[in-house]
C-alpha cells in the first residue's frame, strides 16, 4: 500500500524523471562531450558521474536558496560562478584525498564547469523551485548522467580492453576492439543506447513542422 | 538606476562569497596537495630503486636512502648503493604536459624504470602511457644512442619498445622529449664526472 502512495509523491516523480523520462543524456542530449570522453573505463565513469552529481546538487542547493534575490539580468553569470566554485572545490578535494582518481580523470574534472547538464538544471529547475526539490532534481539528473556513463563504459571497456572495472572478464586471447576505446566507439554505443532507452520509455520526437 | 545598483551590489556580494569559499577550500587542501605532489616524486624514485618505504615516514626514508646532486638545471637523484640515477623528464603530450621520472643504471644508458607522474592523454589510449604494464616494457632497454617507440611489427631491438596502439601522437611526442631530455641530462651528468 505504501509503495503505491510513494508513486504519487513529488520527489518520487522528480527522481524517476531525471533517470528516465528527462534523462539529461538520452532525452535532452546534454553533456555529450564528457560522456564520450570518459566512458571507456567504468572506474573513470563512476568517478566522473559522482563528481557531476555532487556539483549539480550543490549548485542547485545554492541557486535555489538565493533564487529570489538573483537579479534577472545576471542570472546566467551567477550560475556560472556558483558552478565553477563547486567544480574547483571537487577538483581540490580529489587532488588532496583521492590523488589516483584525480590523475585518471585529468582535465575532465575541470570541464564539469562546461557540462550543460549542470547549467540546464539551474535554469530549468533550481531557479524556480524550493530547495528540497531542487536537491532531489539535481541528484536525479546526476544519477541519470551516471547511469548512462556507466552503461556505455561497461560495454566499451569489455569490448575494448576485455576487462570490467580493471578485472579480466574476457579470455586472454580476446581481440581488442580498439575503435571502442576511441571517440567513434563512444558515438556508436551511446547512439544505440539512446535508441534503446527512448524505445523503452516511448519517447519519440515529433517531426518538425514545415510551413 | 536602483535596479542597476542592486545588480552591482549582488555581484560584489556573490564574488566575495564565492572567492571566500575557494580560498577556504584552498587553505584546507593546499598543503595536502603539495605534499601529495612531493610524495609522488619520492614514491616514484623509491619504487624505481626497489627501496621499501612507509607513506608516513617517506620523507625520512628518502633523505637517508637517496643522494641529491644538482648540475645546471638538472637534479639527479642517486642511489648510493646501486649507483642508479633518477631524473625528471617532461614534455608535451597530445592534450597536455606529460611528466615522469626516468631511472638509469650507473652506465647512464640502461633503463631501470620509467614512471609517469602526470599526464592528460586520452583515457584508455594515450593514457596507457601511465599504466604499469606498459611502463614495464621499458625496463632493461638501452639508449643506443637514442630510444624508439616502434610501430612496425618487426621484433624490437635493444633500444625499441612497441608504440601504443591507437595513440600514434602520444607515442611520437613521448619518444621525442624522452630522447631530448636524455641527451641534455647525459651532457649535464658527464660534465659532473669531468
Amino acid at each position: 500500500m505504501k509503495l503505491i502512495r510513494v508513486k504519487y509523491t513529488k520527489w518520487f516523480n522528480i527522481l524517476r524523471d531525471g533517470i528516465s523520462r528527462n534523462n539529461p543524456i538520452v532525452v535532452a542530449v546534454l553533456g555529450i562531450c564528457s560522456a564520450l570522453a570518459v566512458s571507456n573505463k567504468v572506474e573513470n565513469a563512476i568517478a566522473m558521474g559522482l563528481g557531476v552529481t555532487f556539483v549539480i546538487m550543490a549548485s542547485s542547493l545554492t541557486i535555489s536558496l538565493i533564487r529570489n534575490i538573483i537579479p534577472q539580468k545576471v542570472r546566467m553569470v551567477t550560475y556560472m560562478v556558483v558552478i565553477s566554485t563547486f567544480t574547483i572545490s571537487v577538483q581540490a578535494f580529489l587532488q588532496a584525498y583521492f590523488m589516483q582518481i584525480a590523475d585518471a580523470l585529468g582535465a575532465y574534472v575541470g570541464l564539469i564547469i562546461t557540462n550543460c547538464i549542470v547549467m540546464g538544471r539551474q535554469e530549468a529547475f533550481a531557479a524556480k523551485n524550493p530547495v528540497k526539490y531542487s536537491i532531489i532534481d539535481g541528484f536525479a539528473s546526476g544519477m541519470g548522467y551516471t547511469f548512462v556513463l556507466v552503461t556505455v563504459a561497461a560495454i566499451r571497456e569489455v569490448l575494448a580492453f576485455g576487462t570490467l572495472l580493471n578485472m579480466q572478464v574476457m579470455a586472454p586471447t580476446w581481440e581488442r576492439w580498439v575503435v571502442m576505446a576511441m571517440a567513434p566507439g563512444g558515438f556508436f554505443v551511446l547512439a544505440l543506447l539512446i535508441w534503446v532507452v527512448r524505445e523503452l520509455i516511448h519517447y519519440y520526437e515529433k517531426p518538425e513542422q514545415t510551413l | 538606476m536602483r535596479d542597476n545598483l542592486k545588480i552591482i551590489l549582488f555581484v560584489i556580494v556573490m564574488s566575495l562569497f564565492t572567492s571566500g569559499v575557494i580560498l577556504g577550500v584552498d587553505a584546507l587542501t593546499a598543503e595536502r596537495i603539495q605534499n601529495n605532489q612531493d610524495a609522488k616524486i619520492k614514491i616514484a624514485i623509491l619504487e624505481a630503486n626497489n627501496i621499501p618505504y612507509a607513506l608516513a615516514s617517506i620523507n625520512d626514508t628518502f633523505d637517508t636512502e637517496i643522494d641529491i646532486v644538482t648540475v645546471d638545471d638538472w637534479t639527479f637523484y642517486v642511489n648510493p648503493d646501486t649507483g642508479s640515477i633518477s631524473f625528471e623528464i617532461s614534455g608535451n603530450g597530445v592534450w597536455g604536459p606529460i611528466e615522469g621520472i626516468l631511472t638509469l643504471q650507473d652506465d647512464f644508458e640502461t633503463i631501470v624504470n620509467v614512471s609517469i607522474l602526470q599526464q592528460e592523454e586520452t583515457p584508455g589510449l594515450g593514457g596507457v602511457i601511465a599504466e604499469t604494464q606498459y611502463l614495464q616494457t621499458f625496463v632493461g632497454k638501452v639508449f643506443d644512442p637514442d630510444f624508439q617507440l616502434n610501430k612496425d611489427p618487426a621484433p624490437n631491438m635493444d633500444n625499441e619498445i612497441d608504440a601504443i596502439t591507437g595513440a600514434t601522437n602520444t607515442s611520437k611526442r613521448f619518444q621525442a622529449f624522452l630522447n631530448d631530455d636524455y641527451v641534455q641530462a647525459k651532457a649535464a651528468w658527464q660534465s659532473l664526472a669531468e
